[in-house]
Formats: C-alpha cells, structure tokens, sequence
C-alpha cells in the first residue's frame, strides 16, 4: 500500500479559477496539480495516492460530464467534484447521478469545496483500503491448493467435516486436514473471521 | 164374631210383634179426624231408636210428633200431610229428628197411603225408616264431590269435559282456567254446545272433532299442540290431551281433556331461535371479512400458539398453502421455515412475535413493527396488533393478531425522504433567487446560494427581511414596483403570508445602499401547515438587471434610429410583412403628398394606381420595391417611380430602395424598409446634367441607405445584448470566483504560523490580474452597449483579438466549437476603433462557428495574425479566421461582402457588409476565399501605424 500524500487534480479551462483553486488546496497541504483540459488530464499519469478531481462542467473538447463518463467506462474510479459558473439542473442531476460527490456553482465558499475535497479523499482513502484488503485476501485464497479451494466454501457454509466429506467423497480425516490448512494460509483465527474473509473476497471476485 | 175378634187380636198382635221386629224402622197408624184433630193410634217400638222417645209417648201426646223434628223440617211435614189428606196421594218425605237422648240428629223416610174412613177420618198406615246411614254417605260423597272440583279448579292446568252430540261437541264441565281462557263463566257453559259458547270458531271445533275422532279409532290418548287467540286476543300455544272416557249420561261419548299453555315456553323458544339466526349470520358474516379483508389476520387456539390459523391473506403473506399452521411456535417441524423474521436487521426468536407476546402475556401488544425475510430474499415490512384470547376465567387461551404489510408504505417514506433532499439540492442549485419566510409575519426570511450570494450578497442563513427586528436584518435595501418605493408589508412575500394567496410575478427593482440596482421579476406563494393556516410564504425571483440594460440600449437606439428618420431628407417608409404600412418619416409624407393618418395600414398595392413608370405607364402595385423585396427577400435599389402628389396636384420622381428584413432563423422577411429620395428636378433638355445628378442620387440614397443599415446593425446589437446576459454573466463570475477563492487561499496563508508571506504577495497579485480581467470585461460589455464615436487610437491587434474570443467563447462552447489562436509576436500597432475592430473579428468568428453547425467532424476554428508586407512596402497587420465549415461557392466570394446577401438561413447579410465597411474606413481590405480541404478563410489586412496621418 502506499504511502503518498494525497492528491487534488483541478481540470478548469479558467486560468484565474485554475490558480485560484490551486493557491487555496495548497494553503490547507494538499498535493494540487491543475490543467485546463479534460485530455491534458487523461494524459496525465497519476500517481498511487488517495486523490479527487475538482472539474469544471463546460470545458473546450471534452465536457466535464465527457471525463466523468470515461472515466466510469475505464473504471476509474475516482470521486469527482463538480463546478460550475452557471448550473442548470439537468446538468446537475446528471452529474450526481453519475455518482459525482458534489456539485458546487461559482463562485462558492471556499470551506465548502475544502469540505468536499476532504470527504472526497477520504472516500478514496477508505477504498484504497478496502481494495488493498481484498486483494491480499484474494491472494492468499489463490495460494490455496484446488482441492482447498473446494473446501473452504464448504466450511464456511457451516457444514460440519463429516458432511464435507460425504459431499467430496472422501474421508473425515481428509476433509479436517484440509480445513486445518485452509485456516493456517488463510491466516484466520477463528470460523467467524474466515466467514468474513470469504465474504470480501467474493465481493471482488465477479460471479 | 169373637172368634173375628180373636182372629182380629191375633193378627194385631202378630203385626205389632212383626213391626216391632222392623230393623231400623217403625211401622205406625196416623189419623186425622173431621174436625182437623191428628193422633198416633199406634207406632211400634222401633221408633225408640230413632228418637230417643218410647213409643208410648207419641200415642199418649200428638205434640211430641212435632216435638221430636227438626223445627226447619216441621212445615214441610205438614204441607206434605195436609196435601196428602187433601188428595189421598202417597206421602213420601225425609225429615230429620232430634235424638232425645243423645242429641244427635238422624234421618227418617216417611211413606203410607191415606185411607179415608167412613167417619170422615182420614188414617195412614206407613212406615218410618232411619235412613241417617244413608244420608251420610250421600253427604260424604257431596263433600268429596267439591274436593274433587276444588281440586280440578284450583290445577294450573285447563281440564274439562266434553261429548260428541251428532257432529258437535257439547261442553259437559270444565275447569275455571278453561273459563278464564275462554273468557266465560265456568257454569255458564255447561251443557252448552261448544258452537253457542261464542268462545270457540268452526275451524276451532273441527280440529277439536279430529282430536276426539283419532282418539276413538286408535282407543288412546291423544295429543297435540295447537295455538288460538285467547279471550283477550293473545295468541296461546296449548298443548292437548285427550281420552275417552266412555259413554256419558245421555249415550253420546264422552272425553276428558287436558291443556298445557306453551305460550311462555313457545315464546322463549322462538327467542332463542332469533337469537340463534342472528349469532349464526354474524359468524357467517365474520367469516366472509376473513375472508375479504386484505389484512393478514391469524388466531392462535392456545397461550403458547403451538397452532395457529389465518385467513387468506395471511397465507398468502407468509407464502404458505391453506390449511398449514401458521405459527413460527408450532412443534415439531409443523412451523414454516420458508421465511425469518427479523426487528432492525436483528432476528427475533419466536416467543418475541407480537401475537405470541399477547397470547402468553394475556395483554394486548400495539404496532409491533418487524420485517419478514423469505429465502428468496424478499423482504416484507410489516406491523402487527395482537391481542389475547381470554377464558371465562380470564386466562389467555390464544390470541388474534392483524398484520399489515407497510413495505410499500415504507418505501414510499423513503422516496418522500430523497425527494426532499433532492428538493433542498435542486433549491440551491437553482439559478433562481428563492426566499422562504419561516414566519406569517416575515420576521425571517432566507434566501438560498442564488438569492444570498448575487442578489443580497449575504450569507447563508443570513435574515434578509424588512421586517426583520431591529439588528437582525443582515441587510438594507429599498424595493421599487413601477418606480414607486414599497412599504415591507407591500412586498410579495408578505402580500402572500398576509392573505395567503399566490402574489403574481411582477418586476421589481431592489436598491441597495452602495448603490446597487437589482431588477429582479418576483412571483410569492403562501406556506401553510398541516392546519391549513399560513406558515410562510415562498419568494421566487429572476434576476432582470440585463434584460432591462438592454431594453434600455434598445429603448434609446429606437429613439436615436427615429431622430436619424425624421431629420432625413429621404423618405422612409416602413412596412409589414403584408405590406401594410407601420410608419412613415415627415420626409415621405412630403414627398408623397398624404400624411401619416392618410398612409398608415395601406399596402403599397393599394396606392400604385397613383404610380407610374419612367415611359408613363402605370406601375403595378405587386411591382412596388417594397412587395418585391417582400416576397424575393432581396434588397433592391435605384427603381424609378413617378408618384401622383395629390397636393401638388403632379407626379414626383423618386428613386426607391428596399431593404427586407429578417428574424433570426426565418428565411421568409417580416418586414420592409423603404428609402426613397425625390429626383423629380430632373429636364429632358438637361438630360446629361440629370442623369449626372440623378446618379449622385442615387449614392445619396445608397449614403441613406447605408446609414440605416449602420442604424439597423445597432438595434441588432442592442437586442444581442439580452442574449449575451448569460454569456457575460459566465465570464465575469469566472474572475470573480478566482478573487474571491485566492482572498480566502491569502486568508490562510496569512493564518499560518509563520505567516507563508511569499504566498499571501502570490495571491495578492492572482487578485489584482482577476479583478482587473473583471472590470476589463466589464468595461468591455458597456463599451460594446454604448454607441460611442468611431475613433482612431493605436491598438495591439493581439489583444483585440484575444477579447473578441473571450467574449465569443461562451458561445463557441455551446456550439462545441474548439477555437485556436496562433498569433504573430511583435506586432505592429495600428489606428483604430477598438469596438468596431472587435465587432469585425466577432463577426468573422461568430460566421465561422455557423457555417460549421452541420459539422459531424471536429469543429476548428483558428485566428492567426502576423506581420505583412504590402507591394508597395509599407506595413500592415494580416489577420485570418479560418473555419471548416460548409464553405461557400467560389462566385459567392465577393458577393458575400455585398449588404443583404446571405448564405446563411435567418442571416440578413449585414455581417460582413459591416465588416467591409469598418476595414475599408480604417484604410484596409477584406476578402474570402475557399480553403484547399474544407471551409472557408476570411482574411483582412489593417495598414500599421501608431500615428493619425496628417
């Protein structure tokens, strides 16, 4: 996992917005990179690091809600930040729909785009996080051996080691020494903490 | 003869010694004489018995005859004798004698025959027989007799008598109930046939005939229960009895019967029978709601609900079949198991159901709300009432509970929640000012991000009212309606509380105290609360403020336009599209001879008879200039017509053009400008002279004409700038948001301990280069509204480049258009109009973004500028607009800079007609060409200089 300091990106095609927004991240120590549009962005290689992007609605090119949706289709995912000088409401549900965090109309408070930026990061924090887990718990369920792999969903069901193996056609003492290996790699105490490993692993495996 | 008397003694004695010996009796001699005297000539001994009196006692004295009966009895004896003397009949009597001895009182039976003597005596020879025993037993059966009817009278029940006489009945006896039934004295109707009572009907008597009738033939009592009205006309259930009982006194035979009154009992039965309907409906009518109701109802038959039963609907919430238990309690795997039952996500064990809970508990248990979770995973949301079943003890003994399903309510709860929030989003997002008073009296009224930050130029949850109290009014202001200044009371959202009605939009103008005037359209509508009073009201406003700038520029370019006709020596006549006519300048009117009144609403075709042509002839009235230009949308120029002048009484010749108009987007005119100058001074014998003069003429209406086009282009531009509001508005927010964010970046680098002071000049300096972009842009938007004199200063070409896009760059973007700028360095400066060198390069632009509007492709659009080098070597300053539009035919190149030609639908062809018109008079040239793939390319160049020529 790393270790970076998070990151604001700010796409305004606006130079005094574009500054602006840059001078008042940095006042609080935010990480802010700027560009004026949304393929500058694209361009950009983005660092491992919680981050949000603040995003101007009209842009030359590509639209903000453009960006958003390529982004989506990516599956990027990122928290995006809407602005805009003149918001229509279609426009904004829109954007909230799309699963934008918020939708701030120019000119703002600045403590309500700091507010939105710090939720936005701790979002992406708190799935940086979420994704860290799973991944590991996904490896270590891939250093499982096939034959452990059948098991585990079969413990975790609750079935007793008689009934895993009347269900594998093979032997009790079998079946326990998979289950005790099954523990041991999987790195879980008890029953219940590998029911829930179990569970997050499955949320990040599709079927 | 003594042996006659011998024989007589004998006889006599053997008599007295026979009547001596008559048991319980005496035989005697009784004569009365002539003379009425009575005596006892003989009376044996047995009348000692009798009376207590030896027999002697009677012969020797008459009186004790008398003596020894009963006083009561004494005249019936004599009567009987004196009838008996009198006629010779037998006499027979009873009369009662006093025992002398022993005092008790006995009966004897007289009876003999009177004999009459030759004497005249009247002798009766008889026989007294103590008949006391028998008196006796005739008395005790007497007695028994009226036991026995006290007896049958004093008996609850109706008994009588009754026989059969030829076909009818005939009462015989019968008790006093019967009587009081009947409604007849008891001995009245005895011996009476039933029929002549008037107690009983024919109908009555033949049941009764059947009655006695099945009796006889089956020789067994018979019964029956048969009802009648009684004497008071109450129906009476009886039930009868009856029994033969042999052959009365007269032959006929005779019955006994006996009736029960079941009309108490028959009235109680029918009672419970009514009772029983309605119970029996009410169940079945509580059976049909079960079955009815859409509510889930389930009945536990026991406290610990080990059976439970519901109704269809309960069934069909819990998914299970009919006739299945119900109850999460059943034993032995008799409970559903095809759902769970949960309360906040936690699962509840069976015994905390809320039926369970008031079937164990005895007390009811209210709106006990938990979800259902089936294994499909469908969630139901669901509440429930239940209450106890109690014993006649008081002991539950099982419970009904009603469950209704409220996931759907719940939902929609939900869906109201999120609507709300959406609405509080939508509010604030809203480009519309928007004021909620939290009070009828508007004591506190807030606006949203809108109405805070553009219009009052508050803060959040600032109070903006006038009312507010004194010190909690965040700001000041007065509200002018048609210029009159308001009272608060007079505002809109205190008209709508006050009488809670909607208050409709109408214009306002708020001044602030610096100075500020917003003009804002503001409609109000009243809050109310549940009760329905007024809790509030809610004030929506347009911000107006350009909108009016603009009809203000327009208002006075209208008016200057009308100065420019009215002083013109050319005449001008505006029409409709119809080519009716809208207005006329003095100058027309002159020439033409009529006056407005006169001209006004007539179409050119309606005055051509009055028009002739060069040569004479008449001139069509669908030939005039004006219908031309009308119906062709092309302008025309220089037609020669010869106009008849009533006053003067002769024709004028005037040279007329026709400019058409368009609305943006239409392609057929609305209207028709007509210019006209008098040539009438023309002489045949001058002809060359005239035809000199008359093409001065005709500059001189194309002067005019030019004139009204440079005219018409204002009032073009003074509508494009209602238009431009929102686009302007976009511009100068972009600025401001960069001030107002750097001020609060500077306010925190300044917080910081030690102040970050590098940072704070940074953002001084981002503050400065904003603010100065903002009134720049500003200064531009008023510079661009007001109609200043041309001018010639020196200007950086760059940089008038630079602010025609930013102005068009809102525009560009809607249109999705992606404009370059590649402009040379070090330009030469040149003299110039800032304004109409920006209204130039914005035409180019704004051309260029249309012609590219079908565009599937890339819509690119470049301005480059550079130094050039003219033939004859002086400098100047070539700028290109190249677009990638449709491009234009190569023919049209030179005709596109022509007034009135247009390639573009809805265009009026003045654009670039103006265009040419502003390089040409700054000394320069413009020209088009195709470019090579697409598109088109608008070039002009600008002779540099820093220097008005001298």
């Amino acid at each position: 996992m790393s270790v970076e300091q998070p990151e604001v990106f700010i796409v305004d095609d606006d130079l005094s917005v574009r500054d602006a927004l840059k001078n008042l991240l940095r006042s609080v120590g935010l990480r802010v990179e700027v560009f004026a549009t949304a393929q500058e962005f694209l361009n950009f290689r983005r660092p491992d690091a919680p981050c949000c992007l603040v995003l101007d609605v009209r842009l030359p090119g590509l639209s903000g809600l453009d960006l958003q949706r390529m982004l989506a289709e990516a599956r990027i995912r990122i928290p995006v930040i809407f602005m805009t000088a003149h918001g229509d409401i279609p426009m904004s549900v829109r954007a909230m729909k799309a699963g934008a965090m918020e939708f701030l109309t120019k000119p703002f408070r600045d403590q309500d785009l700091l507010d939105a930026v710090q939720q936005a990061l701790d979002r992406d924090r708190a799935a940086r996080v979420r994704d860290a887990e799973r991944a590991e718990l996904r490896s270590r369920f891939e250093s499982l051996s096939p034959r452990e792999q059948e098991v585990m969903p079969l413990v975790v069901q609750g079935l007793l080691n008689k009934q895993i193996a009347a269900e594998l056609g093979t032997s009790e003492a079998t079946v326990k020494l998979h289950r005790g290996r099954v523990m041991q790699k999987m790195q879980a105490e008890s029953l219940a903490q590998l029911i829930r490993m179990s569970e997050k692993v499955a949320v990040s495996v599709p079927d | 003869m003594a042996r006659a008397q011998e024989a007589l003694q004998e006889s006599e004695s053997r008599l007295r010694a026979l009547s001596d010996n008559v048991p319980d009796g005496a035989i005697y001699r009784y004569r009365v004489d002539v003379d009425g005297t009575s005596h006892v000539d003989f009376i044996s001994a047995g009348i000692e018995r009798l009376t207590g009196m030896p027999a002697a006692e009677f012969v020797r004295d008459i009186a004790n005859v008398e003596r020894n009966i009963l006083p009561e009895d004494r005249d019936r004896l004599r009567a009987a004798i004196a009838a008996s003397r009198e006629h010779l009949t037998r006499f027979e009597i009873e009369v009662r004698h006093t025992h002398c001895v022993t005092g008790e009182t006995r009966w004897s039976l007289l009876r003999s025959t009177p004999v009459r003597c030759p004497d005249g005596s009247t002798t009766w020879d008889g026989l007294e027989i103590d008949i006391t025993e028998q008196k006796r037993a005739e008395e005790a059966l007497r007695e028994s007799e009226t036991k026995l009817r006290n007896f049958f009278d004093s008996a609850g029940v109706m008994r009588g008598i009754q026989e059969l006489v030829g076909g009818r009945i005939l009462h015989v006896r019968c008790n006093e109930a019967v009587a009081t039934m009947l409604g007849v004295e008891r001995d009245s109707v005895s011996g009476k046939l039933a029929a002549d009572t008037g107690a009983n009907s024919k109908d009555l008597e033949l049941l009764w005939i059947g009655f006695y009738q099945e009796c006889l033939r089956t020789g067994q009592p018979f019964s029956r229960e048969y009802s009648r009205r009684d004497a008071k006309g109450q129906e009476r259930w009886l039930h009868a009895t009856v029994c033969y009982l042999g052959t009365g006194s007269s032959g006929n035979p005779r019955f006994g019967y006996t009736l029960l009154d079941l009309t108490e009992r028959k009235r109680v039965e029918e009672a419970l029978r009514q009772s029983e309907r309605r119970e029996r409906a009410r169940a079945a009518e509580l059976e049909a709601l079960m079955e009815a109701t859409p509510a889930a109802i389930f009945i536990a038959h026991d406290a610990e609900c080990r059976s439970m039963t519901g109704n269809p609907a309960a069934h069909a919430l819990l998914q299970r079949p009919a006739g299945t238990n119900l109850s999460k309690s059943a034993p032995g795997g008799e409970a559903p198991q095809n759902f769970r039952t949960l309360k906040d996500g936690v699962e509840i064990s069976p015994s905390e159901l809320p039926l369970q809970k008031a079937a164990a508990s005895g007390k009811p248990v209210r709106n006990y709300a938990f979800d259902i979770v089936f294994d499909d995973g469908v969630t139901l949301n669901v509440t429930c009432d239940a209450v106890p079943l109690l014993d006649e003890e008081g002991r539950s003994c099982g419970g009904v509970g009603v469950m209704s399903d409220v996931t759907e309510l719940q939902q929609t709860v939900n869906e109201v929640k999120r609507l709300a929030g959406e609405l509080h989003a939508v509010v604030d997002a809203a480009p519309v000012a928007i004021w909620i008073a939290h009070d009828p009296q508007c004591l506190r009224i807030t606006g949203n991000a809108y109405a805070d930050q553009l219009v009052m130029q508050t803060k959040d949850g600032d109070n903006v009212s006038a009312s507010a109290p004194p010190g909690q009014a965040a700001v000041t202001y007065a509200a002018f309606r048609n210029g009159v200044q308001l009272r608060p009371e007079e505002l809109p959202n205190q008209v709508a509380a006050a009488t809670g009605r909607p208050v409709k939009e109408e214009e306002f103008a708020l001044v602030f105290p610096e100075g500020r005037t917003v003009h804002l359209l503001l409609g109000a509508t009243p809050l109310f609360d549940a009760q329905a009073r007024v809790r509030g009201s809610v004030t929506a406003g347009v911000d107006i403020t350009w909108r009016k700038e603009a009809e203000r520029a327009l208002r006075e370019s209208e008016a200057r336009h009308r100065l420019l006709s009215d002083t013109m020596l050319q005449g001008v006549v505006h029409q409709n599209a119809d080519g009716s006519i809208i207005s006329i300048n003095p100058a027309a009117e002159r020439i033409l001879g009529k006056t407005r009144d006169e001209l006004l609403g007539v179409t050119s075709v309606q005055i051509a008879h009055d028009s002739i042509r060069e040569d004479g002839s008449p001139f069509p009235g669908a030939e005039h200039p004006a219908m031309v230009a009308l119906r062709t949308g092309q302008k025309l120029h220089g037609v020669v017509m010869g106009v008849f002048n009533p006053r003067e009484g002769a024709y004028r010749w005037i040279s007329i053009a026709a400019v058409p108009l368009f609305r943006p987007g239409e392609t057929a005119p609305f209207q028709v400008y007509t210019v006209f100058e008098d040539i009438t001074e023309r002489n045949a014998a001058e002809k060359q002279r005239q035809e000199l003069l008359a093409r001065e003429r005709t500059l001189a209406v194309e002067r005019a004409l030019r004139e009204t086009e440079a005219e018409l282009a204002r009032v073009a531009r003074g509508l494009a700038v209602g238009e431009m509001a929102t686009s302007i508005a976009h511009e100068v927010n972009q600025p401001l948001a960069g001030v107002i964010t750097n001020a609060e970046a500077a306010r925190r680098w300044l917080a910081m301990r030690p102040p970050e002071l590098g940072e704070v000049s940074d953002s001084l300096d981002m503050i400065v280069r904003d603010g100065n972009r903002a009134a720049a842009i500003i200064r531009r938007i008023r510079e661009f509204t007001a109609k200043g004199t041309p001018s010639r200063v020196p200007l950086d070409l760059d940089e008038v480049i630079r602010e025609s896009a930013d102005f068009a760059n809102h525009d560009l973007l809607k249109r999705r258009v992606n404009l370059r700028l590649e402009l040379g360095a070090g330009l030469p400066q040149v003299l110039g109009d800032r304004i109409q060198l920006q209204q130039v390069l914005l035409n180019l632009i704004m051309n260029g973004a249309e012609a590219m509007a079908s565009n599937d492709g890339p819509k690119e659009l470049t301005i480059a500028s550079q130094p050039w080098s003219e033939a004859d070597g002086r400098l100047s300053v070539r700028v290109e607009v190249r677009d990638s539009g449709d491009g234009i035919r190569i023919e049209d190149t030179r005709r596109i800079f022509d007034a009135f030609f247009t390639t573009k639908p809805g265009g009026i062809g003045m654009g670039l007609s103006i265009s040419r018109s502003i390089v040409e008079a700054h000394g320069g040239r413009i020209w088009a060409a195709p470019n090579n793939d697409r598109g088109l390319t608008v070039q002009f160049r600008l002779p540099a200089g820093s220097e008005e020529p001298a």
